[in-house]
């Protein structure tokens, strides 16, 4: 490997510290696969701006981060950073400092059949059946080096037919009692043909918790028929820099859904990566980025289109104060086979900032003829027409502004509220008044 | 209008095959004596190119630093093609077909063979056929052969003439433009562009003249193991007009010959420039053997305030294109345009866009793209629009449509959008789809034939492209379409 700068083998360094620590934790399937995924990571080194996929993202403030490798998790305090995000009817797991609890919550009743189960726990046999394709996929560098560091996993098992009423929570916080600071949390769901479930994913930071990395990777299989919507809230500290990365495959029939909220981190990157691998699969991806300051978010989406008939929907929204960055990159693969596929893109972003910065870049790759696909992206700023109208009628500037931001994003809340939708609300509203300001 | 020929002459070998898929009609190689350079390149080589043309000086220390430093650059491949290698070393670099006397000269001292080579073109350079309302520069492979209407045009004070004969003439005028907008360190093609480029054509537009004709450049590649390496540059000074007109083709070879040229384009304040290409290079045949490689740099500078440039263009040949015609608004108000039809059929590779660099105030750009793919071709749209912290309240409007005819072929789009002023808008939309098969069944039950009824849908999709060309070029490409598209739908 040919060397770049010497601050990012310098921070690969500090990773492998951290690595030696979790280097023998975990079940014997595990360690050969975290071995080879540590050595895959140091070979590639990190990507550089000549990597299309991170044109415009530069990483080198990360590589700057101080590496902790303590092992500490910070208690029951720590753990309590999360809780504006905790409700009593959910089946919440806490994640502090990216590692799970020791115990994980007890299954009620109205979910009986679901599974969730640590990596630690789980035989060899579950793994051959239901983990081991997530392992062999192939990896970008930062879903590799989760693999590489992580200490547990959590695997999420929906059998057939069952439809989990209650949401699935997992809380990540990182806490202000603890040295760790790379936190490298994995979820794998499997759900079985027609299984349903929710699943929702906060990030948050106690405040006066150290600057962290969030390297987070989640894997998601929907078997023939299942439904799957998975909500993210990212609303970590402003120091921190965070990267999701959520592999999605569908099979026939299969309806996935996802929402993904970002407005704290420095630095943010959603990987979203899903595979129609089956007849009739829909997808409906959604990313709403509210920014402020100097925070940067960067969004890739691919939607693979394997098989004929699949519907696929993308819309991503920013708004962008200050000089805040976001970053759209979407794209759309479609493969000879995947005949009569209805594929849309839209990105939308509304420019508040006198010094924000947009960019864009949805892609189209049709390799089959009977399609329908389509994208658009647009940048603007707020009509003063609109702001002048609602100050005519009597409504202060401010709130007018805040008024026509709410009605910017409120075509990505569905009517029909859920306890989902209101914890995503606790968080937009706020940032909507404040955009005025 | 003497465009009139280009059908008339090709009726013969198009009616015979009308059915057999896109037969390409100016595929024909016309024997002529001809001054051939050796093959390969190297500094000698440039030496030679520079000394046949009589060049000033500086120009030729201009070409041997491209040179030198095309030396130390890589071939790129980022593109959404492949193809096999070029090899630098085995290309004639310079070809000009013999006159009958040396020393400048009319038309009559150029090889008859070559005047008749453009008659079958139907691209008028004889003198009985000036009278048209067209100024044409013939270039053939490495020099221009003749160059209509230099006189009336000279009345208005419009130099129009090949661009080593403006290095002789106007020296100053080449020295201040030449490399402004694409330097040579530009890219890999652009710098060999700038080492080895034949000729081209000049074009120079005093202040508040409105050119009264359409002028015209046509290059044909002739020559066997040759490269084309033409250099154009036109300026328009504060308030002129002037209407571009580019056509090529090449005979029918098994090999595969390289087209890198730059085109420079520079308006000044108020001044409006209209480029306009039809692309017609030998495309390969049916298994993609053969064509032209076509390379090319375009760029235009609204230098000006209030400047206008607006780039047309139909893109229907070449075995692999690579081309982004691009717009820098630097002049505050300034307007940039880009329409574009990229035709591909049989194995045809096309990656091909536009860019617009907003550096303005109050910059507007529209971009218009509609690709066709069909057999088993690959069709991509690449395009940068790039807003810059100083282009205050700048508009964008993209729409970049793809159609596929066939299920072998496939369309792409890459849009790149970047924007660094919260006062700008933007839109972007694009779409791919299927020839829609209820239209077709509509057409078919009014009587039209299958192909007619793709035809004419076609010419439907691309309506808001041809209408921005001169009339005689929008006559010309929806033929082009249509015998591109014979045979491939079914």
């Amino acid at each position: 490997m040919p060397s770049k700068t010497s601050t990012d083998s310098q921070f690969m360094a500090r990773l492998g510290e951290i690595r030696k620590a979790s280097e023998t934790e975990g079940p014997a399937w595990l360690l050969p696969k975290k071995e080879a995924a540590w050595n895959a990571a140091v070979s590639k080194g990190f990507p550089t701006r000549k990597d299309d996929e991170w044109r415009y993202t530069d990483l080198s403030p990360l590589f700057s981060l101080p590496v902790v490798a303590s092992r500490a998790d910070g208690g029951p305090e720590g753990r309590k950073s999360g809780d504006k995000f905790l409700a009593p009817e959910d089946i919440a797991v806490v994640i502090a400092n990216g590692r799970l609890p020791e115990e994980l919550p007890v299954i009620p009743d109205e979910a009986k059949g679901l599974t969730l189960k640590k990596f630690s726990a789980v035989s060899e046999e579950e793994f051959r059946n239901w983990l081991a394709p997530d392992f062999s996929q192939p990896t970008d560098l930062f879903s590799g080096l989760n693999t590489a560091l992580n200490y547990d996993g959590l695997w999420i098992h929906v059998p057939a037919q069952l439809q989990v009423k209650p949401v699935i929570h997992l809380c990540h916080v990182a806490s202000e009692a603890t040295a760790v600071n790379v936190f490298c949390p994995r979820v794998i769901v499997t759900a079985e043909p027609r299984a349903e479930a929710r699943i929702l994913m906060t990030f948050s930071s106690a405040s006066g918790a150290a600057a962290s990395f969030t390297n987070a990777l989640t894997d998601i299989t929907l078997g023939f028929g299942a439904k799957i919507s998975l909500a993210v809230i990212q609303d970590e500290s402003h120091e921190n820099f965070y990267i999701h990365s959520a592999r999605v495959t569908q099979h026939k029939d299969s309806s996935f859904d996802s929402f993904i909220l970002t407005t704290g981190s420095r630095l943010s990157r959603n990987n979203l990566a899903v595979t129609l691998l089956g007849e009739r699969a829909e997808t409906l991806l959604k990313g709403l980025s509210l920014l402020q300051g100097d925070r940067r978010a960067d969004h890739l989406t691919a939607v693979n289109h394997i098989a004929a008939n699949g519907t696929s929907n993308q819309l991503y929204k920013g708004i962008l104060n200050g000089q805040s960055r976001v970053v759209f990159n979407g794209k759309i693969y479609v493969h000879p086979d995947a005949q009569q596929t209805n594929a849309y893109q839209l990105n939308k972003n509304l420019l508040m900032g006198d010094h924000c910065r947009v960019n864009t870049k949805p892609q189209l790759e049709i390799f089959a003829d009977d399609v329908k696909c389509s994208h658009g992206a647009t940048v603007g700023q707020m009509d003063p027409n609109e702001v002048f109208y609602l100050q005519s009628r009597g409504v202060p500037q401010k709130t007018a502004v805040a008024m026509l931001a709410k009605g910017f994003v409120d075509e990505m809340f569905p009517q029909a509220r859920d306890s989902v939708l209101e914890r995503f609300l606790l968080t937009v509203n706020p940032l909507l008044g404040a955009v005025a300001h | 209008m003497d465009k009139e020929p280009l059908e008339k002459t090709s009726q013969q070998p198009l009616e015979k095959d009308k059915l057999s898929s896109g037969e390409y009609k100016y595929g024909f190689y016309t024997s002529v004596d001809a001054d051939l350079a050796p093959k390969g390149l190297n500094e000698e080589i440039v030496r030679l190119i520079s000394g046949k043309k009589g060049e000033p000086g500086w120009m030729l220390a201009w070409r041997l630093k491209a040179f030198r430093h095309w030396q130390t650059m890589t071939e790129p491949h980022w593109a959404n093609f492949q193809y096999d290698p070029v090899d630098y070393q085995g290309i004639h670099y310079y070809s000009a077909p013999k006159k009958k006397a040396d020393g400048p000269g009319g038309l009559e001292e150029v090889d008859p063979e070559v005047v008749r080579a453009f008659d079958r073109l139907g691209i008028p350079v004889s003198e009985q056929k000036r009278l048209s309302g067209v100024a044409v520069d013939a270039v053939f492979d490495s020099i221009s052969v003749g160059t209509t209407h230099q006189n009336e045009l000279a009345k208005y004070g419009i130099i129009f003439c090949p661009i080593s004969e403006a290095l002789q003439k106007h020296p100053g005028l080449v020295k201040k433009y030449l490399g402004s907008v694409v330097p040579y360190t530009d890219n890999f093609f652009a710098a060999l562009n700038s080492a080895v480029f034949t000729d081209g054509s000049f074009c120079f537009i005093p202040k508040g003249v409105r050119c009264p004709i359409e002028l015209s450049t046509y290059f044909r590649i002739n020559a066997a193991q040759t490269g084309q390496f033409e250099r154009t540059l036109i300026i328009a000074e504060e308030g002129a007009y002037v209407s571009y007109l580019e056509g090529c083709t090449a005979p029918m070879r098994d090999e595969n010959q390289l087209h890198a040229a730059v085109v420079e384009l520079i308006a000044l304040d108020n001044a409006e420039i209209k480029y306009s290409t039809v692309q017609n290079w030998y495309s390969g045949d049916k298994d993609g053997k053969g064509g032209i490689y076509n390379f090319v740099t375009k760029r235009g500078q609204c230098r000006g305030n209030n400047s206008k440039i607006s780039w047309t263009q139909v893109e229907a040949g070449s075995a692999i294109t690579w081309k982004y015609p691009a717009v820098i608004l630097q002049g505050d108000d300034s307007t940039g345009e880009f329409y574009s039809v990229a035709l591909t059929n049989h194995r045809m590779q096309a990656d091909t866009g536009t860019k617009m660099i907003h550096a303005g105030k109050r910059t507007r750009s529209t971009i218009i793209s509609k690709g066709i793919s069909t057999d088993q071709s690959n069709n991509t749209y690449r395009g940068l629009v790039k807003i810059l912290p100083s282009a205050e309240q700048a508009r964008n409007f993209s729409r970049c449509d793809s159609m596929l005819v066939g299920n072998q072929c496939s369309a792409n789009t890459f849009p790149y959008i970047e924007v660094d002023n919260r006062s700008a808008t933007l839109e972007h939309e694009a779409s791919t789809s299927k020839i829609n098969a209820d239209q077709i069944f509509y057409l078919q039950s009014r009587g039209l034939d299958t192909e007619a009824a793709i035809s004419l849908i076609i010419n439907g999709f691309c309506k808001e492209v041809f209408q921005e060309l001169p009339m005689e070029f929008a006559v010309e490409a929806v033929k082009l379409l249509e015998l591109k598209l014979e045979g491939s739908v079914g």
